[in-house]
């Protein structure tokens, strides 16, 4: 099983944690595509003298000049302009984040591992509920790239017990190599819960 | 986490688990220590357990036993407010034996007296 080429995992487990652009991209082509084919066929149009087919791309350039030297803006150019604005900063944004999915991998020689960030909050929530006594009402966790967080609610004139609830949850952690690293993070909440 | 569950079951000291106790319940054991320490009737006790920063509050309000203003009978040292303050110190202490709450602290509203009759009139 050795024969597995040591960049295929890499490759899959990046395609799993970050999303897919080609949606957009298909989306963005498509639309490209049928920009170019009207305007391929308008020419075709105007070369053989005939009236243009849906209207003449020339014209739309005159329009948008036009409002531009101050021949005064129409509600439709200007409406047009904003759209295309609002889609372009969203191109925008879909190109340069990185569009991470929440997930996390695990080393492994054998297998690709990808583990959902929600998997491994639920899994330190346990470890905390465990650990500290407590109701599952009173834990929260959640885990972001490198970090995860518990908040632990105590119940009113009861403390909770921080420190081994921190031992457990960092040991939930080392048991697991997660890459990115997490850090682990307990806090308790300055309210408590009176029927907890 | 099955680990920490063989662990804590190999060492037998701590069983993992979560004891809770719902306010209704805390509000009951006050009510029960109010009417003993006071020797007043239970359905007169009210008490409202709130937090209070992750510790317990208690709001009581109860009726306080005098002694018949004619009697000769003199009340104990401080009346009524001594009587509240005591009430304060012994409900701290019994609900932290009761239940294992720290309770941060205690409103009394005293909400009427009741009349203590000797036995000499009955």
């Amino acid at each position: 099983m050795s024969g597995i080429d040591p960049g295929l995992h890499r490759r899959v487990l990046r395609r799993e944690q970050h999303s897919s652009r080609s949606g957009s991209a298909i989306v963005v082509l498509v639309l490209l595509t049928l920009v170019v084919g009207h305007v391929g066929v308008e020419a075709v149009y105007a070369a053989l003298g005939r009236r243009a087919l849906l209207f003449s791309p020339v014209d739309v350039l005159a329009t948008l000049t036009s409002s531009v030297d101050g021949g005064g803006t129409s509600g439709l150019v200007l409406g047009a302009g904003v759209v295309a604005a609002i889609v372009g900063l969203v191109l925008i944004g879909l190109a340069v984040t990185p569009g991470r999915r929440g997930r996390h991998t695990i080393d492994d020689d054998r297998v690709a591992v990808v583990v959902d960030d929600r998997v491994i909050a639920s899994s330190l929530a346990r470890a905390a509920r465990v650990s500290g006594r407590l109701s599952d009402q009173q834990v929260s966790a959640w885990v972001s790239r490198r970090r995860a967080q518990i908040d632990l609610t105590p119940a009113s004139g009861l403390a909770v017990d921080e420190q081994s609830v921190e031992a457990a949850t960092r040991s939930e952690l080392e048991s697991v190599a997660y890459r990115p690293e997490l850090t682990a993070r307990v806090r308790t909440t300055d309210t408590g819960r009176v029927g907890a | 986490m099955t680990t920490a569950g063989t662990d804590l079951a190999e060492t037998g000291r701590v069983v993992a688990g979560h004891v809770g106790i719902p306010a209704k319940v805390l509000q009951k054991v006050a009510v029960a220590v109010v009417a003993e320490t006071l020797h007043v009737r239970r359905a007169d006790v009210r008490v409202l357990a709130e937090d209070d920063a992750g510790r317990l509050a208690l709001r009581v309000s109860t009726p306080v036993r005098v002694p018949m203003l004619s009697e000769a009978v003199t009340m104990s040292e401080g009346g009524v407010l001594a009587v509240v303050r005591d009430l304060q110190s012994t409900l701290t202490r019994r609900l932290s034996e009761l239940a294992g709450r720290t309770v941060s602290r205690v409103d009394v509203t005293v909400s009427g007296s009741r009349i203590d009759r000797t036995g000499r009139t009955s």
